[in-house]
């Protein structure tokens, strides 16, 4: 507990500042509905505008379609840009900064260590989600949205297992690279191009199998609103979150600390 | 049973060799002091016995537990001080110790005030450090004091210390020496590197010299000094006459130039302080060779290997 509890310390900046911003940017959007309500009624869009954001032609009258193209089709990419900064920071930060030396210099075993500022990651995720839910709920009773708010929570909550997969990246090639410059550097590549190969992938039938690579494709974000969460995808990003942080919480068991040099072989190495 | 044992430990990385074949042990309740220059092994060394890092061979021992294996045993019989430590910044001292606490799973008890609560308040009272004070406005010594409160406060057998004193101010620097003398007293043992001789030479029971990642001497300091030469200078105010000093019994003549002598001395006294009494003395000046003159001595560049008499040869060749 004393792991989790610092780890929420430590992230609370972060996980305080993105989620107001998505819960601020919610609750703005869904307040702008009703001014633009009957000028997108009558709005058509382009398709390829509506393809790179993953929607088709739809009813702007409907809050949902609304909701879809202007809330949904973003806030993905920022919780898993959080994702990838926090699980990027949490060890390797620490390591980088040589704080961990006292910490581990405790008898505290690497793996209680690791799960617990993994939970923290679990938590900050579910926070954040928590707070772009709230930030919908709020305008949307206010002006009563024609939406229930079950689905919008559930729209947010369908996030987390986005940001997690995207956690369980981030721990893993910072469990491998030098530093936490080069991890952040990496993933935060990596999600900003399977972001827009997903986007990519929507406008051309013959790209549309690159989808299939992109945790953005799993996490639902044009369909949410209307039909819910496809289960086997959210599956599939717990699932990739849990192998991928496996595969971390094997490398950190073995990594040498402040080595400043790759550590692929961490992965295969067996400690002691 | 031995507080530290390492065996033919070796660590590189890649090419370059930070420890070759290092053979060690440290006595429990000895303040065992680790001497090199720079890059010669001795943080890897620490590093490597705390788990931080792995050797590339050999093993390592800490009162019975192997450091790799047992890792966790290990680290809860150890207070370890790293170089330069670092800490969450956000944090003041009174937090950042009592989460390392949590850590250690020593936060709480049976109900009265835990007993690493109080070795702590006396360990800051006697270091002169403001606890409330955020760590990330300290300065470089503060933050040593931190360290150095972290790794005695919770009284493990073994302190484990990489240059314990760095950034300390020298009335700070004679507490942190007295502490480190009183915990091997007790029965406690100390293991650090240092770069400062002096302290090393004042507070170690023995003192290991590295070079180049392996152990190329163990000196006693006590006996280091009864043994090594003693120099004496001498002036007199008529030149003695050439090979007055010839045939004493375990002295050197180093240089003898008119009214002005240069005597090495490696044993009893008496022979030379009578000899000296057949004449008129007016300067008379003793020097012990230090540990700082063996130091050098066996980092010499053309210095490939060391023994206590070569080292003492080196260091009184350079004092003519």
């Amino acid at each position: 507990m004393a792991v989790l509890r610092h780890t929420l310390f430590s992230l609370r900046w972060q996980v305080l500042s993105y989620g107001v911003g998505v819960g601020l940017y919610a609750a703005l959007i869904v307040s702008l509905f009703p001014m633009l309500e009957d000028t997108f009624a009558d709005l058509e869009m382009p398709e390829g505008y509506l393809a790179f954001f993953g929607s088709e032609q739809l009813d702007f009258g409907d809050p949902r379609a609304f909701l879809t193209t202007e809330l949904m089709s973003l806030v993905p990419l920022i919780v898993a840009i959080y994702a990838v900064v926090a699980s990027t920071a949490l060890l390797a930060g620490d390591e980088q900064r040589g704080a961990l030396d006292l910490v581990l210099a405790q008898p505290l075993s690497r793996r209680r260590l690791f799960l617990g500022r993994t939970g923290g990651l679990v938590a900050g995720a579910l926070l954040i989600a928590t707070a772009g839910a709230i930030g919908l709920l709020i305008p949307a009773l206010i002006i009563d949205l024609d939406v229930p708010a079950f689905v919008l929570v559930r729209a947010m909550f369908s996030l987390v297992p986005l940001m997690l997969a995207c956690a369980g990246l981030g721990l893993l090639v910072a469990a491998v690279t030098p530093s936490r410059g080069v991890a952040g550097g990496l993933v935060a590549a990596e999600t900003v191009t399977v972001w827009l190969l997903n986007s990519v992938s929507n406008l051309n039938d013959t790209l549309e199998p690159l989808h299939f690579v992109s945790p953005f494709y799993y996490a639902d974000g044009p369909t949410v609103l209307f039909d819910g969460p496809v289960l086997w995808h959210a599956a599939v990003l717990i699932g990739a979150f849990v192998l991928l942080t496996a595969l971390a919480l094997r490398a950190f068991e073995a990594r040498e600390l402040s080595a400043g040099r790759w550590q692929l072989r961490a992965l295969t190495t067996r400690n002691a | 049973m031995h507080a530290i044992r390492i065996e033919q430990l070796t660590k590189d990385y890649g090419p370059v060799v930070a420890l070759n074949g290092l053979d060690l042990t440290v006595e429990e309740g000895e303040v065992f002091g680790f001497l090199g220059p720079n890059g010669s092994g001795k943080t890897t060394t620490l590093r490597i016995l705390m788990d931080l890092i792995r050797p590339t061979s050999g093993r390592a021992e800490i009162l019975g537990f192997d450091t790799q294996r047992q890792s966790i045993e290990v680290r809860a019989r150890i207070g370890y001080l790293p170089d330069d430590p670092q800490m969450y910044d956000d944090m003041n001292v009174h937090a950042f110790l009592r989460l390392m606490a949590s850590l250690r799973g020593a936060d709480g008890g049976n109900g009265g005030r835990p007993r690493h609560e109080q070795r702590r308040d006396e360990l800051i009272e006697r270091l002169q450090l403001d606890p409330t004070r955020r760590i990330g406005a300290l300065s470089r010594g503060n933050r040593q004091k931190v360290g150095i409160v972290l790794a005695l406060m919770f009284e493990p057998p073994l302190v484990v210390a990489d240059e314990p004193t760095t950034g300390l101010d020298p009335l700070v620097r004679e507490e942190v020496e007295l502490i480190l003398r009183e915990i091997a007293q007790q029965g406690g043992t100390v293991f650090f590197s240092s770069h400062v001789l002096g302290e090393v030479e004042q507070v170690c029971d023995r003192v290991a010299m590295l070079r180049e990642g392996r152990v190329i001497d163990v000196l006693v300091p006590a006996e280091r000094r009864r043994l090594a030469p003693q120099r004496f200078l001498v002036s007199f105010e008529t030149a003695p006459p050439a090979g007055a000093f010839d045939g004493l019994p375990d002295v050197t003549v180093v240089s003898h130039d008119g009214t002005e002598a240069v005597l090495e001395l490696v044993a009893g006294v008496d022979a030379l302080v009578k000899c000296l009494a057949n004449f008129r003395v007016t300067h008379l000046e003793t020097h012990e060779v230090s540990l700082e003159e063996l130091f050098m001595s066996y980092y010499e560049p053309d210095s490939s290997d060391a023994s206590p008499g070569t080292a003492a040869d080196a260091a009184a060749g350079g004092q003519g």
